[in-house]
């Protein structure tokens, strides 16, 4: 199994602009109902998930604290709970892990959001799109995953400083 | 004689998931379930709804089925 897992950005259909490109995943999600399978665009300027309130009844969630959320659109009260994802890669399933999620009381989010909170501990994100959209990809790397080390500058410049001195 | 090498990748036929790595769902179909719940098991969508309630109705899930549940997203940008 790779340590790194590497995802194609999805190309999405957008009125006016024909197409865009999302860093969505398929994913499963538990709870004590069961399990479903969805997918969630990876937003790392979410504070937190967010899923509606219907997958979450699904879900069996318990929904008991109210917070008060904040989206694009205004201030929304919102239930939390918490919630178990996995990640589908073309090799497998990542390892489940469990993180919160926010359900909006009004209203529901315009696609389920996979923010910061829990699964941003769990996984280091990169997002390299770049010029053309179509070879985009964003990594998912675990944290106990062997990490790339880049060769240090000192070094190299220390060793040509070495060579002129000598 | 040496043997023969073992392709590395993983045969996709083992996985019951494989589907989801495609594009299973079409720009059309998302065009066409824009705003709606969908329901879908191996690639193919059973029950379409304004609710996931009236969605899952729809796709008569035999006992057991995990489902592919999505409420697919407006075709507008999301800020």
């Amino acid at each position: 199994m790779p340590v790194v897992y590497s995802f194609s950005f999805r190309r999405v259909p957008i009125a006016g602009a024909s197409h865009g490109f999302r860093p969505i995943l398929d994913v499963r999600l538990r709870g004590p109902s069961g399990a479903v399978l969805t997918k969630m665009l990876v937003d790392s300027g979410a504070d937190c998930p967010v899923i509606a309130a219907r997958l979450a009844r699904r879900l069996g969630l318990t929904l008991e604290e109210t917070t008060r959320g904040r989206g694009i659109a205004g201030r929304v009260p919102a239930w939390r709970s918490r919630m178990i994802v996995e990640i589908h890669h073309h090799s497998g399933w990542l390892t489940p892990i469990e993180v919160p999620v926010e359900v909006p009381a009004r209203g529901a989010p315009p696609i389920d959001v996979l923010g910061r909170e829990g699964f941003f501990a769990a996984y280091d994100i990169l997002f390299r799109l770049g010029p053309v959209p179509e070879r985009g990809v964003f990594v998912v790397a675990p944290h106990g995953s062997v990490r790339r080390v880049f060769p240090k500058h000192a070094t190299r410049f220390g060793r040509g400083r070495k060579g002129l001195a000598g | 004689m040496p043997g023969r090498r073992r392709p590395v990748r993983r045969n996709k036929g083992d996985d019951p998931w494989a589907w989801l790595s495609e594009d299973w769902l079409s720009d059309a179909d998302m065009l066409r379930y824009a705003g709606k719940w969908i329901v879908a098991t191996e690639g193919e969508v059973r029950g379409v709804g304004r609710t996931l309630e009236a969605a899952v109705g729809r796709a008569r899930l035999p006992e057991g089925a995990e489902p592919f549940i999505w409420r697919v997203p407006p075709p507008e940008r999301i800020f």
